[in-house]
């Protein structure tokens, strides 16, 4: 049977045993399909479609797809009826797995989750956060065809610990609008549109050299500046980059409400007193993306 | 003197040897030394009194300016929802 991880289905396929795939085994989360409330008791925010209680999280699309994720171990999923599986509803339930779930139950496990890609550059393990439409997975893909290892899109999972701070290598699906696709070098994988995000398209990139706990090294994140602006690096120290750290951390809400404000103040204060972080700004609109790269690959070395 | 007592959604950590508050709306605001430390005698139930008589003892300064100077600067938290005045 196909994994499902290229965002094929084939006829009759289980679908909670295909989305198992999408979770790699070393994270110990089981996944099931099943009836979620529309709410939790006496409906918590911080948003009315994101409701975090003690030890559950649940998150309402528009579709009628819900997730409730619980004790950072199990996902259930509910899916809006009973049809036939498609690669096209694979690919969307797919997308609230490693885009929602699964970054929810590590946040329930205590750690930090980053809406950034990682690349390793020359041994050095750079997350490159951003809002949406800044570029993380563009430039992201783009490093790995100058040679990188492209280690996990949009989902940068970090944990504290003596060290530094450690990332966990998350293998999922890399989500391209088609003209980075058209631009940059296609991957051999199949790919499939987003239904939740109009105009991108994913499939799954090669695993990452590493499937180990490392340590992060740097931290670039994205924006976009004015047109005519051109590529430029600001280092963030101290408490300049807890700002900036906290447009990439907090999801939404789903943060301090998971971890409590004082742990999630506290993990952002670690990390940034313990990696590099940077604002790399690009101009809007026409950039070159050479540009870009040669600034990312010049922080990491 | 009106005891204060700080927003009990902000919280604070120190990055870099200085004090940053996480407001309740997810601003950041970075504290100077001094700010630093009266804001960490405020989290730890401090009145301005206790704070201005710990200023004036350690760095020497006169109690009436530490007293105004603390008020002040309680005055500047409260006018951006970070303390507030108990009257009672």
């Amino acid at each position: 049977m196909s994994t499902g991880l290229d965002g094929t289905v084939p006829a009759g396929a289980d679908i909670a045993e295909t989305l198992k795939a999408a979770v790699p085994p070393k994270f110990g989360i089981s996944i099931a399909v099943g009836e979620v409330p529309h709410n939790l008791p006496n409906n918590p925010g911080p948003l009315p479609w994101i409701q975090v209680a003690d030890g559950q999280a649940l998150v309402r699309f528009p579709d009628g797809r819900r997730i409730l994720v619980s004790d950072g171990q199990e996902i259930l999923l509910h899916l809006p009826q009973a049809s036939t599986p498609s690669a096209q509803q694979s690919t969307t339930d797919t997308w609230m797995i490693d885009t929602w779930a699964v970054p929810i139950a590590m946040m329930q496990r205590g750690m930090l989750t980053l809406h950034a890609s990682t690349v390793a550059i020359d041994g050095s393990n750079v997350a490159i956060g951003g809002a949406s439409g800044t570029g993380k997975s563009t430039t992201s893909w783009a490093l790995n065809a100058r040679g990188h290892d492209f280690m996990v899109d949009e989902t940068t999972i970090c944990e504290l610990s003596t060290q530094g701070v450690l990332i966990h290598p998350f293998h999922r699906r890399v989500n391209l609008t088609h003209d980075a696709l058209t631009r940059l070098r296609p991957p051999e994988a199949e790919m499939h549109q987003v239904a939740a995000s109009p105009g991108k398209f994913a499939f799954m990139p090669p695993p990452p050299k590493s499937n180990s706990a490392e340590l992060l090294h740097r931290i670039v994140v994205l924006s976009v500046g004015d047109p005519g602006s051109h590529v430029s690096v600001e280092p963030l120290t101290g408490p300049a980059a807890l700002p900036i750290l906290s447009t990439i951390a907090e999801r939404r809400g789903l943060a301090t409400a998971i971890l409590g404000r004082r742990r999630y103040l506290d993990s952002m204060a670690a990390i940034a007193e313990s990696v590099p972080v940077f604002r790399l700004q690009r101009p809007y609109g026409f950039w070159s993306l050479d540009d870009v790269l040669e600034g990312v690959e010049d922080l990491a070395r | 003197m009106a005891a204060t007592r700080v927003n009990a959604h902000a919280v604070s950590a120190r990055v870099g040897g200085a004090v940053v508050v996480m407001a309740p709306d997810m601003r950041f605001l970075q504290l100077d030394e001094i700010g630093g430390e009266i804001w960490e005698m405020l989290t730890a139930g401090s009145d301005i009194d206790e704070i201005a008589h710990d200023l004036h003892r350690r760095y020497e300064i006169d109690l009436g300016t530490a007293t105004s100077d603390t008020t002040r600067f309680v005055e500047q938290l409260a006018a951006i929802g970070l303390a507030e005045f108990d009257d009672n």
